[in-house]
């Protein structure tokens, strides 16, 4: 991991029109990411975590161009230099587009089951002209032994494969331009226990020889907590707090932060089973609360978080900490020991 | 302790005659489950965890599954007892247990309720199906459940429709449709897997509340180890249709046996312990292509020569556990047989 | 603990090691339709009459669709192993039937001949035809010799074989409709296509065009399109004229499957994977969208051939479809429109029967390869 910046996200916004009636007025807008700020260093993982609706597929799809953004920068390094993905002419954003993959949820909707997996691992290649067929099959070849897999099985059809095979084989296709940065949405939540372990790992090594960066987007805490290096939480459309791993799973600086943190089950039964949680539920993002859009659930919330919406903001006291609440600098929260600390004794 | 008692499950075995051949997804699983405690079953997909609750009140799916051996006995409050394995999928009998005696809430709340009633009209309908009350007595008791399950403003709220609702909320209507009828047993199958973190805990914990006010047992399945350690008295680990192990919740925790249950364990990342993960080889196995021996032998780190060849029984060992497993051969206290 | 501990090395994955080679999706698709026994069973009997009544309609048809005999209206010959003095006879053979006017209730009386039999023979010599337009020959796979006649569904009022003329009606009938669904389902395709992809206006008037062209009645827009046609024409050409016409307003069924899909494929995570690679467009639409949409256009085709023979029979039947000479099995159909025709000669009902086992065994098939065209979910 180097300090080098990769990936520069800049006041990223999607709305989503809603229309009505007959002639497809446009009535409001669904904010599913209204105005995030973000980076990634080269080599690094980020996890981008939040509960459903708040914006982080739409975020990881706008950095591909597979959504276009309503406004923002999105800049990526190349050559030394950055370019605005959304600014870039054709030839330089297919360039740009090599360098950036992504690797998806489900494994079965994934992979297109009507071609061999050797197809579907070379596609990206012959598409990129990159080599011929005889290179392409043993570049396919190599990159299936490189995910776990036997390149004898490259003439097979995804459904002869079990769903971690699967996501397997999506991430082999994802290596195979040799990007720079692999967008992850939610890659192991379809997976069964015993087989996510697997493909984190898997994941983590290939990180380790390829030297790529990661988003990866989870609403699982603690597969998050565990792969990546930073993590930025999202709420409605906004990142809550932007910070490494270690400070945000054990002192976090945003209420709702603190409140993930609680919500997660602790399967050891000698732990604490009291908990902070979070009352009611995600309001629709087409109509978000006023001031600050967490205030109606929030335990510290105070006059100003109605009126106010607060700026997401450096700590003062701590670099590359980011937190968006008024309160950030005073509020004492728990981090994920505290609140789940082992009950001696039992 | 033969008065606690609630459901007694032996041998139960519930297959599926496909095209393919039978696919046996609960083979001879046998349990307990005592009056008001929490029985966790955990397993991954294909299991067969959720075919062993829906047979417990005969709901397995239609035509293709049949409950082929083995006996489910439920014991009333008042020592009375039926075996349910013995009445008719759709008598009479079967549906004064189903709902009344034993409930059901299922992982996705938006298709357990029908869209075309209010949270209300389906409510009413579970309580005047199960208890003699007329329609004021019934709505009144709609209103109590809503507020009991957490509902705010439950007055109004029983007159809205599902899709005016969230999805926590949602489940929490489950919930209140479900216990009604004040039943002895919930079943609740992956009751929290589709729900946000925030959301999920919000209702392990109205669970847990409402058990505890109520006096139920519940049986908790899902996939989710840390939600078994957080809601279950005591753990039933399944595997390809049969229970592997079985221990407290602390003892699965702190003393596990099977190589399965530890290899799920290391499999899941836990927040503050930067290790890396250990995971279970392959993958889990297709019930309709299974290996010889135990099945779970290719995959177990652990496996010896015996395994591959020999189902393991049973073995009860001597801190109330049970293992299916070879290497308690020689640990094992008192046969099963 | 006596067991040593087995060599990881040995561990297969057995979930994926014991299933069997790939297959193609074809194999796979034919695998699945083999279990739908109905499907199966209309697949051969569909085999079977476009063999029959399509490709060989002479070799399997006794007569010419035109031979009159004389005598109208036989009821059908039986064929018997049996003769009437009561000796077994391994080759069958039929009795010639006598007709003649019972003068006083002024209806026909056949009388069975019994004098001679009439030994049913193969590969025998008849009226000449010609095989798939190439050679002309006059071998039949069946009939009778000297003078003899055989009439499996009996005759109709001008002497005519029924048997022979619905084999020759079904040359007509079963394949009139292809011509009308190939249409209907290249245009389709291309606009649902286009509807679906495009999106916005383009997707708008597609859309409102389809709800005019499915607003308009069928029978009375054909009747004056038949009578708008020049009357020089042939029976045929204004028929097929008709069904171009028609499926030109017929493609709207097509099209909009063709929308619903292309919108739910183009959302699928594969194709998100190869906008991520630099696919461009029509690499997508040729390599994932089509292959994947291909089986629904098929299986929405075997439904679809029915309706059109349905469609060829009920307006042939009602007369404003095809027209003798033609002869189609809407063309037969129309002798049996009087209530008196059907009690007195109920064979002539028989073509009827033929569009019934046509329109069920397409069905099954279509039932059959629903299930199966998706050989992976």
């Amino acid at each position: 991991m180097s300090d080098e910046i990769l990936l520069k996200v800049d006041n990223l916004k999607k709305y989503f029109p809603i229309k009505k009636g007959v002639f497809k007025k446009v009535v409001g807008h669904v904010k599913a990411v209204d105005d995030v700020s973000f980076y990634i260093k080269e080599g690094e993982t980020l996890g981008l975590v939040g509960e459903s609706g708040c914006g982080k597929s739409t975020t990881g799809r706008c950095l591909l161009k597979l959504i276009e953004p309503t406004e923002g920068s999105i800049k990526f390094k190349r050559n030394d230099k950055y370019v605005d993905i959304l600014k870039a002419e054709k030839d330089q954003l297919k360039e740009i587009r090599k360098d950036i993959q992504i690797i998806f949820q489900d494994p079965f909707s994934s992979l297109d089951s009507r071609m061999s997996v050797r197809d579907i691992i070379a596609e990206p290649l012959w598409i990129n002209k990159v080599g011929n067929r005889d290179t392409q099959t043993e570049m396919v070849r190599e990159l299936l032994e490189k995910v776990g897999l036997n390149g004898y099985q490259m003439n097979r059809y995804p459904h002869e494969f079990s769903g971690g095979q699967r996501q397997r084989i999506g991430i082999a296709r994802a290596l195979a331009l040799n990007p720079k940065l692999i967008v992850c949405d939610e890659p192991v939540s379809a997976l069964d226990v015993s087989v996510q372990a697997q493909v984190i790992n898997l994941m983590m090594d290939l990180q380790e020889e390829y030297g790529f960066a990661y988003i990866f987007i989870a609403h699982d805490l603690s597969v998050v907590e565990h792969i990546s290096d930073r993590v930025m939480v999202m709420y409605l459309g906004k990142i809550a707090e932007a910070a490494d791993t270690e400070s945000i799973f054990q002192k976090p600086r945003h209420p709702y932060t603190e409140a993930l943190l609680g919500s997660i089950p602790v399967g050891d039964p000698r732990s604490d089973k009291s908990r902070i949680t979070f009352g009611g539920s995600v309001p629709s993002p087409a109509n978000p609360p006023s001031g600050c859009n967490l205030h109606p659930r929030c335990r510290y919330a105070k006059e100003i978080c109605q009126q106010e919406e607060p700026i997401l903001k450096e700590m003062l006291d701590e670099q590359d900490r980011f937190a968006s609440c008024h309160f950030r600098e005073e509020l004492k929260l728990s981090g994920y020991s505290d609140l789940k600390r082992k009950v001696q004794g039992l | 302790m033969d008065n606690n008692k609630l459901l007694e499950v032996k041998d139960l075995q519930t297959y599926f005659y496909t095209e393919e051949g039978i696919v046996k997804a609960v083979d001879g699983v046998s349990f307990n489950i005592e009056q008001g405690e929490t029985l966790g079953v955990v397993g991954e997909s294909g299991c067969g965890k959720s075919i062993t609750s829906l047979s417990l009140i005969q709901l397995v799916p239609k035509p293709r599954g049949k409950i082929v051996g083995g006996d489910i006995t439920y014991y009333f409050k008042n020592n009375k007892s039926v075996k349910i394995t013995e009445l008719s999928p759709h008598g009479e009998k079967i549906r004064k247990i189903r709902g009344k005696e034993i409930a059901m809430i299922f992982q996705e709340p938006m298709t357990s309720l029908n869209p075309v009633y209010t949270i209300g009209e389906q409510i009413m309908e579970a309580v005047r199906l199960h208890q003699d009350k007329d329609k004021n007595e019934a709505r009144e008791r709609a209103i109590e459940m809503l507020n009991l399950v957490g509902i705010a403003a439950p007055t109004q709220r029983v007159d809205e429709y599902p899709h005016q609702l969230s999805g926590g909320m949602r489940q929490r209507v489950m919930i209140a449709m479900a216990l009604s009828c004040d039943p002895s047993l919930l079943i609740a199958d992956e009751p929290t897997t589709a729900l946000d973190v925030t959301i999920e805990a919000q209702i392990l914990d109205l669970m847990k509340e409402l058990q505890e006010k109520m006096n139920m047992a519940i049986m908790f399945i899902t996939h989710d180890l840390e939600v078994i350690g957080e809601m279950s008295d005591r753990v039933m680990v399944m595997y390809a249709g049969k229970i592997v192990g079985r221990a407290t919740v602390d003892d699965i925790f702190y003393n596990n046996k099977h190589p399965y249950t530890r290899g799920l364990l290391n499999s899941i990342p836990q927040i503050g312990r930067k290790k890396r993960l250990i995971p279970i080889d392959g993958s889990v196995p297709s019930l309709r292509n299974l290996p010889g021996g135990c099945y779970f032998a290719p995959r177990c780190p652990e496996a010896m020569e015996i395994c591959t060849r020999q189902e393991p029984p049973t073995f009860d060992l001597e801190d109330d556990q049970e293992v299916k497993c070879w290497l308690y051969q020689q640990k094992e206290v008192a046969s099963n047989e | 603990m006596t067991d040593t501990k087995i060599n990881r090395e040995d561990k297969t994955d057995f979930s994926v090691e014991t299933k069997p080679v790939a297959r193609t999706q074809w194999q796979l698709i034919w695998k699945q339709f083999k279990r739908h026994k109905l499907a199966l069973f209309g697949l051969y009997t569909l085999l079977i009459l476009y063999v029959v009544c399509v490709a060989f309609p002479g070799f399997f048809a006794p007569y010419s669709q035109t031979n009159e005999f004389e005598g109208t209206n036989v009821p059908p010959h039986r064929i018997r192993f049996v003769d009437v003095d009561g000796n077994f006879h391994i080759r069958p053979f039929v009795y010639n039937r006598t007709q003649e006017l019972d003068m006083e209730t002024f209806q026909q009386v056949y009388t069975t001949d019994t004098s001679k039999r009439y030994p049913i023979k193969f590969f025998v010599r008849g009226d000449k035809y010609s095989v798939l337009g190439l050679y002309e020959t006059d071998i039949h796979l069946f009939g009778v010799e000297d003078g003899g006649r055989i009439f499996l569904f009996g005759s109709e009022d001008l002497g005519r074989d029924l048997f022979s003329r619905v084999i020759y009606a079904g040359r007509v009938s079963l394949t009139i409709g292809f011509v009308g669904v190939f249409i209907s389902m290249i245009l389709g395709l291309l606009l649902g296509g286009i509807s679906g992809l495009a999106g916005g206006v383009v997707d708008e008037l597609i859309q409102r065009i389809i709800e005019l062209l499915m607003s308009i009645p069928k029978i009375p827009l054909w009747m004056a399109l038949a009578a708008a046609i020049p009357q020089q024409w042939s029976a045929i050409k204004v028929y097929f004229a008709i069904t171009i016409i028609l499926s030109f307003m017929g493609w709207t069924g097509i099209a909009r499957v063709a929308r619903s899909k292309f919108i739910s494929l183009r959302e699928e995570d594969f194709v998100a994977a190869a906008h991520s690679f630099n696919a461009p467009m029509t690499i997508i639409i040729i390599k994932h969208l089509i292959p994947n949409f291909m089986s629904y256009l098929i299986v929405r085709l075997t439904l679809a051939i029915p309706g059109m023979i349905i469609a060829e029979t009920s307006l042939s039947f009602l007369g404003v479809g095809l027209k003798a000479p033609v002869v189609s099995l809407g063309v037969l159909l129309q002798r049996a429109q009087s209530f008196q025709t059907v009690s007195l000669y109920p064979w002539l009902l028989l073509p009827g029967l033929i569009v019934v086992i046509v329109v069920l065994s397409y069905n099954f098939v279509g039932d059959g390869l629903r299930d199966a065209a998706d050989p992976y979910s």
